[in-house]
């Protein structure tokens, strides 16, 4: 009855649906349209901020896709980064909330606890992983020494720095993951798990057949979210190791942070923005279309 | 029927309050109407001992007409702020950085001061010739240097004495800076380094350490090497100077395995564990601020200055920055300005800043400097003698970020034995001027359509 | 057998709750620890995790330092009012996208992420053009009005995730019922959705928080500024004094933990059971 579009009620829905999302639509055209439309203008010029634009058609596409030697390398690096980071992070979180999501005594002092880390930033930040990551003092070696493993040089190594850099955000899945998984998990009616415990399954049973199912469109949230922030991957690099060692750690939000803003080929740079754009949104469209076949919607 | 128009109307009051309130609640924090007549606006970097800096204070006693209203601006996005405060046609009447001028003065963000400074008379041999050179671009004049970093060569006197090195006699020359850090370095039973004489390419990406100028880099200055032609076009790196000083680093790299001193410098980082504070290097070439940074972060480490080492039969060369004070284009009140910064370069307002902010500043003014005041600390004419022979760290002003980028990378790919010296170089240098070549076109189309020093 | 089976549970949740939590505390303390230390071996290794003697004035020297409480009030306006204008905007424009159907929705969903997508470094310039048109320059109103314009992509799309979660039976019951959209919005997906409000709301504060760079470059009057700037003028190119830093830091941290661990409240079970079941 509701799929056909003679339908009143259809019609109703239609008419305020685009008054309930009339806010972001106003706010785009007032907001963000010119932004956006001056961004692809410059990447089709050589601009420097301050002076006039001009204008040389798709140069900058040519020379970055072409003869650019940090295209590539920022690719592959924010590449194997995305790979490595993105079900880390969803993983890791989603255990912690599933961890903190038990209503024992004492649980939102440990909610705050595993919440702090992600709240640190700037240079705190910074002296903050010198000291976690140092090879020889540092807490992750001092641990790994304790097994009789030899720690690894971490920043200082072209092969750790991007692990680093991985283990800097699990660092702080406390953060908007574990809350959103937690909130999420809030809803999963307490009755389904109480079915699990009389057919007599345990706790994997439990996170794997009902836990994981009734969020997944959190779930699928999270790995859209991730996989367009890991692709901006920028602070991590930025505050400790400003790319090196040999570039191993130019991601590519940092190669055009440094066209943008010490170089000031602002128009360079938009072109490289340009380009993620286009490469997020091809990937993003695939989990949407893998997405659509995978995820669990209660209200569908 | 009736029902949906009732709801679309409700839905639409809500959105209206929601906005209406947004703007509403905002109204209050509308734009201050100060009355800026006889105010200047200065903006300086955060950070500084003084909140108010020196100048500023001092200028605003010293006369009636004119108040000063300092504002600091974070020291670690300087640039985003100075940036958007020209473009919103309302920037401050002077601003104060470290970073190289010519990043602003070639964007036409900068007045140039040469009526000015003919007008008064300025006297310009008083300045250090790198500093005042560093405010040239394109013949016109952008900005004048107030303080500025010189460096030396900082020894530790009792890591010294512990390797049975006398200690009033530090290396003179860069072989002996080999030979003297293989007395200096030790390692531990497990084979790792401990401690080291000298590093030569201190990690200058790590923020950790960002304080010391590239050691290949002063070996080709002192040997002569000029990177950039005459008519700023052509970026050679890969020149004979350049080679020979890192063909140095090399050799002084030759008894350690590279990845044992990583490990070592990674231990380095803010504070009293810079290197030379946690007297794990002996020997290192540092600014002038370092007796009070050493005072401040680790008081017990007993350390000599010295000249920089030099290659035989060549003169000593050392680099330099200076704190420049500008007047953006924009600017509601250049004159007041001028006045402003020409009482702020003055040789008394100089000499008087040093004895008050406790060594911090160098002065930019060389009358200041030869001033017996100032060199009653005999530390002093050490760092006198290097800014006389210093040069500009801004080797290629139209990519200046590109050359230090391009520099280090290739500085990493010829340490860690990835490539061999003519070959980072080369690449490099390639890099280097394409970005210099689209620079230098760009500039070309922009003269064309906008002319500044006219108006 | 039950019974013990609950308490060996328990058990191993408090285990690995601990286990966890001592792991991911130790940086706040090394953080805590060193705003108590002077400037000599601050950051010495291993790490002293009693300062020798406290430096309790580091603490006070936060407040002579910078305006604090200026700040801290301009820092609460600017979050508290992003905060009303992302949840309500955002809530409203997830639910066209989670409840309703109309034409073009699922390509304008797509639209609102792609704006996600483009890095913020190159449309920066150009929004604080923008802004300078509008006038806006030097005011509180670049940092709050855009968030009731929709409040941010990731809202919209965090919030549509929830409602969609809703089951579809709760709008038909009510559409059936003569409810009007609006009222379904308001007294049906909002309330069930309480949890997911709460977490835009905390993650929306400690974006706003501790943005720094949006501060930065809208507000030029030293007493316009926020924490977070304030933070950023401890850090100079030399004279860092890290354990003024440090306490200033855990200054800024502390209203985001005490609002946090009083947030939890809405982390409640149960309640969208008895909606299911009602």
């Amino acid at each position: 009855m509701q799929k056909t579009t003679k339908n009143p009620l259809y019609r109703k829905q239609a008419r305020l649906g685009y008054l309930f999302v009339a806010p972001w639509i106003i706010g785009f055209l007032i907001f963000s349209l010119y932004p956006i439309v001056m961004s692809f203008y410059y990447s089709l010029c050589q601009y420097d901020v301050l002076r006039v634009p001009q204008f040389i058609g798709l140069g900058n596409y040519k020379e970055l896709l072409g003869q650019d030697p940090y295209f590539w390398k920022s690719i592959w690096n924010t590449l194997f980064y995305t790979v490595v980071r993105v079900p880390l992070v969803i993983f890791g979180s989603l255990l912690l909330a599933v961890l903190v999501n038990n209503a024992v005594k004492g649980i939102r002092f440990f909610r705050t606890i595993f919440f702090i880390p992600s709240i640190i930033t700037g240079v705190v930040l910074s002296a903050l992983w010198l000291w976690l990551l140092n090879p020889q003092y540092g807490l992750f070696n001092s641990i790994l020494a304790v097994f009789g493993i030899p720690g690894p040089l971490w920043l200082q190594s072209p092969h750790w720095s991007k692990i680093s850099m991985v283990l800097m955000s699990l660092w702080s899945i406390g953060g908007g993951r574990m809350l959103v998984f937690l909130a999420a998990l809030q809803g999963i009616p307490t009755a389904l798990y109480e079915v699990v415990d009389i057919d007599g399954g345990g706790w994997w049973a439990k996170f794997r057949h009902i836990t994981v199912p009734m969020i997944s469109p959190v779930i699928f949230l999270w790995t859209v979210l991730e996989v367009i922030f890991s692709f901006q991957v920028f602070t991590e690099a930025y505050v400790m190791t400003k790319g090196g060692p040999l570039n191993s750690t130019l991601f590519y939000n940092l190669y055009l942070y440094y066209k943008a803003f010490d170089d000031f080929s602002m128009g360079y740079a938009s072109a490289l923005a340009w380009v993620l754009l286009v490469i997020i949104l091809v990937v993003t469209l695939m989990q949407f279309v893998v997405g659509k076949k995978v995820v669990y919607y209660e209200g569908k | 029927m009736k029902q949906s128009v009732g709801q679309i109307l409700k839905v639409s009051l809500v959105i209206i309050l929601v906005l209406a309130a947004g703007f509403i609640l905002l109204n209050p924090w509308t734009r201050n109407s100060d009355d800026s007549r006889h105010t200047l606006s200065f903006w300086s970097c955060s950070g500084q001992k003084e909140d108010v800096p020196f100048i500023v204070t001092a200028f605003n006693s010293a006369q009636d007409s004119i108040r000063v209203i300092s504002n600091a601006i974070p020291w670690q996005e300087q640039e985003k702020k100075v940036l958007t405060a020209i473009l919103s046609d309302n920037p401050p009447d002077a601003v104060s950085q470290f970073i190289p001028i010519v990043k602003w003065a070639s964007r036409m963000a900068l007045i140039p001061l040469d009526k000015f400074i003919e007008r008064d008379h300025f006297d310009t041999t008083a300045i250090f010739p790198a500093l005042w050179e560093e405010m040239r671009w394109q013949g016109h004049i952008f900005g004048i240097p107030v303080s500025s970093a010189s460096y030396a060569f900082y020894y530790n006197k009792k890591l010294f004495r512990q390797a049975g090195l006398d200690p009033e006699r530090p290396p003179k020359t860069w072989a002996e800076v080999i030979e003297y850090d293989k007395k200096l370095t030790r390692y531990d039973k497990a084979g790792n380094i401990i401690q080291m004489g000298f590093i030569p390419f201190y990690k200058s990406r790590l923020v950790a350490s960002q304080n010391s100028p590239a050691t290949a880099i002063i070996i080709a200055w002192e040997k002569g090497a000029s990177f950039l032609s005459k008519d700023g076009k052509t970026v050679t790196l890969v020149n004979p100077a350049l080679i020979e000083a890192t063909q140095w680093i090399l050799d002084f790299l030759k008894p350690y395995p590279i990845h044992k001193i990583e490990a070592f410098s990674a231990g380095f980082g803010y504070g009293d564990q810079q290197a030379f504070a946690a007297e794990k290097v002996a020997m290192m070439i540092l600014p002038n601020i370092f007796p009070d940074y050493l005072r401040i972060h680790a008081p017990n480490v007993e350390y000599g200055i010295a000249l920089t080492p030099t290659m035989p039969g060549c003169q000593m060369a050392s680099s330099t920055g200076s704190w420049w004070i500008a007047i953006p284009r924009g600017s509601k009140n250049p004159e007041a300005a001028w006045d402003f910064i020409k009482f702020s370069a003055s040789k008394k307002v100089q000499l008087d800043a040093y004895s008050v902010m406790d060594q911090n500043l160098f002065p930019a003014n060389r009358l200041a400097t030869a001033d017996s005041i100032f060199l009653r600390d005999g530390k002093m004419q050490i760092f006198v003698t290097h800014l006389e022979h210093a040069q500009s760290p801004t080797i290629v002003p139209m990519a200046h970020d590109v050359f230090w980028r391009e520099f280090y990378t290739a500085q990493e790919q010829i340490v860690f034995g990835n490539q061999s010296i003519e070959k980072a170089l080369g690449t490099a240098q390639t890099i280097i001027q394409h970005e210099l070549d689209k620079a230098l076109t760009y500039d070309e189309y922009v003269r064309t359509k906008m002319n500044f020093f006219d108006k | 057998m039950r019974l013990n089976f609950k308490t060996y549970q328990t058990t191993t949740t408090y285990l690995l709750l601990i286990c966890a939590a001592v792991v991911l505390i130790l940086p706040f303390i090394w953080i805590i620890s060193t705003s108590l230390k002077g400037n000599e071996s601050i950051f010495a290794f291993p790490p002293q995790w009693i300062p020798k003697d406290f430096h309790w004035d580091n603490y006070a020297k936060v407040f002579t330092k910078m305006p604090f409480f200026v700040y801290l009030k301009n820092s609460v306006f600017i979050s508290v009012m992003t905060i009303l204008g992302t949840l309500i905007s955002s809530s409203l424009v997830a639910y066209a996208f989670a409840c309703l159907k109309w034409p073009g929705r699922d390509w304008l969903f797509i639209f609102v992420l792609g704006t996600m997508m483009l890095p913020a470094q190159v449309t920066m310039i150009p929004v604080f053009v923008l802004y300078k048109q509008f006038g806006w320059l030097n005011t509180f109103k670049p940092l709050i009005v855009p968030a009731f314009f929709g409040g941010g992509a990731f809202n919209i799309f965090l919030l549509r995730q929830f409602f969609l979660t809703i089951p579809k039976e709760l709008f038909e019951a009510a559409r059936l019922d003569g409810c009007s959209e609006f009222r379904i919005y308001w007294k049906i997906v909002l309330p069930l959705a309480k949890p997911a409000l709460a977490t835009v709301a905390i993650l929306t504060f400690m974006m706003t928080w501790n943005d720094f760079l949006g501060p930065l470059i809208y507000l030029s009057d030293k007493l316009k500024g926020t924490l977070a700037l304030g933070l950023a003028m401890f850090v100079g190119q030399y004279q860092t004094e890290w354990g003024v830093l440090m306490a200033a830091s855990v200054l800024v941290m502390l209203p985001v933990i005490v609002l946090f661990f009083l947030f939890q409240k809405y982390f409640i079970r149960g309640f969208m059971m008895s909606g299911i079941k009602g």
